[in-house]
């Protein structure tokens, strides 16, 4: 490395985490870190120091106002959101639809003509169709104890999931839920998890690819590597 | 119990799970809160805004100085945040710092864009002479991790933690910095460099780990 450009890095490198820099130094830096990657450790380090700032100022509530307005904003008008989907997309869906953007749409047919618009829409079809596809959800049966349980495995995309439950009875003392994911009919330990007041809500450790089910038993304090009980709760995927 | 469902070339997907007692979102870690606010889901996101909205709202605050101003930074950066939930990546830090973050650069964006006039309420503040560290790391909590930064900044000289906060909260640039408090370039950096270092050395000498 070049001892000049180290100089000048180590002379940069605070003000940079604090964002103390005038564009052009930024420029500089983010272009000198472009060519050394081996330096962004040791810049990941400054920032989160420097980040501890944030959470020095005095606190205060935020106006209840703002939350309202925000949520609105993106399409979730107070906290009993509608339909989940990206807010964006469903505003242009919204705008093409509504009267504004029916008088819209028509003037840019008249410019673009039909094909455009059906390939644009039949476009937005598709990357919805993606986005839902990736909130597939797989309903969990109870069986036991847990006949009344409700609840899901809702996967995040990239093998990601969580597990979510309703009217589920708290563990016995001693005892933990644990979920499984099976391959093949084998279980693989994929964390234990606790019921609050009948909730449950976990992160699936694991990845849903592959797997052909996910199932919860009861299981003592800390968790197993095998199942020493049934499954008290199946969604097969 | 509501539900909903959307049948498109004939798929269909049920959305009953969004739908329900938004306490199972209470349960959920941020990272999944985040996943799932990627994927649209507005409740998810509700709950991540009820969690940080309090220390967001009090950063722009101390940033902006007034309220509507506060208001409008973070209005802008949870609106960029829900467009940009699915770029987060949590191997990059946490969700809260992620989030802070946001509120930090558009802050600075914003005040770098301001007139002068707010810059010369700041310079007479800057020009006072000090004595004490800032009202703002005065107060001393325990058992949370503001507390313990804020015990951090009490441990610094005065003249540092000025510096620091003229960096990060009012957004100048270190050139700014020292012209503003008639200081050399050098010792300007010299007193971030120190402050950042004390910091760090404040957790380490703890065992207290600085979140990511």
């Amino acid at each position: 490395m070049n001892e000049q450009w180290r100089r000048r890095f180590d002379d940069l490198k605070d003000a940079y985490s604090l964002g103390a820099l005038d564009d052009d130094e930024r420029r500089e830096f983010d272009g000198y870190l472009a060519e050394h990657p081996e330096l962004q450790a040791e810049v990941d380090e400054l920032n989160s120091v420097a980040n501890l700032l944030a959470l020095a100022p005095p606190e205060y509530d935020p106006p209840p106002e703002l939350r309202r307005n925000l949520l609105q904003r993106i399409g979730g008008a107070e906290e009993d959101a509608a339909l989940p989907g990206r807010a964006p997309r469903r505003a242009g869906l919204r705008r093409l639809f509504g009267p504004a953007g029916l008088a819209a749409a028509a003037a840019i047919l008249a410019v673009v003509g039909l094909f455009i618009w059906n390939a644009s829409l039949r476009e937005e079809n598709e990357d919805l169709r993606g986005e839902i596809e990736t909130r597939q959800a797989y309903e969990l049966h109870g069986s036991g104890q847990a006949e009344d349980v409700q609840g899901e495995v809702v996967e995040l995309g990239r093998g990601r999931a969580i597990l979510m439950a309703e009217n589920l009875p708290p563990a016995p003392d001693g005892k933990v839920y644990e979920a499984w994911l099976i391959h093949d009919g084998v279980p693989e330990p994929a964390g234990t998890f606790h019921s609050q007041d009948g909730q449950a809500a976990t992160r699936i450790e694991g990845s849903l690819e592959g797997a052909d089910a996910v199932a919860v038993t009861v299981e003592p304090s800390g968790g197993s590597s095998m199942p020493t009980s049934e499954p008290l709760l199946t969604a097969s995927l | 119990m509501a539900t909903a469902m959307i049948r498109m070339d004939g798929v269909t997907v049920e959305f009953n799970v969004m739908e329900r007692n938004r306490n199972r979102y209470l349960l959920l870690a941020d990272e999944d809160l985040m996943s799932l606010a990627g994927s649209g889901d507005s409740k998810a996101f509700a709950v991540l805004y009820d969690r940080h909205g309090r220390p967001a709202y009090s950063l722009a605050y101390r940033m902006m100085g007034e309220r509507q101003a506060a208001e409008d930074l973070v209005q802008e950066a949870f609106l960029y945040i829900w467009r940009g939930a699915g770029s987060y990546r949590a191997e990059r830090g946490s969700v809260r710092t992620w989030m802070l973050s946001i509120v930090h650069n558009r802050g600075i964006d914003q005040l770098r864009s301001i007139s002068s006039r707010r810059r010369m309420q700041d310079k007479v503040e800057a020009a006072a002479p000090i004595s004490q560290p800032s009202e703002a790391f005065a107060e001393t909590w325990r058992n949370s991790q503001r507390d313990q930064v804020r015990q951090a900044l009490s441990h610094l000289p005065p003249e540092q933690v000025k510096v620091l906060e003229l960096a990060y909260f009012s957004g100048y640039t270190h050139a700014e910095i020292a012209k503003l408090l008639s200081l050399p370039l050098g010792t300007v950096k010299g007193r971030m460099r120190l402050g950042l270092k004390k910091i760090r050395e404040y957790f380490d000498s703890r065992g207290m780990e600085v979140p990511g």
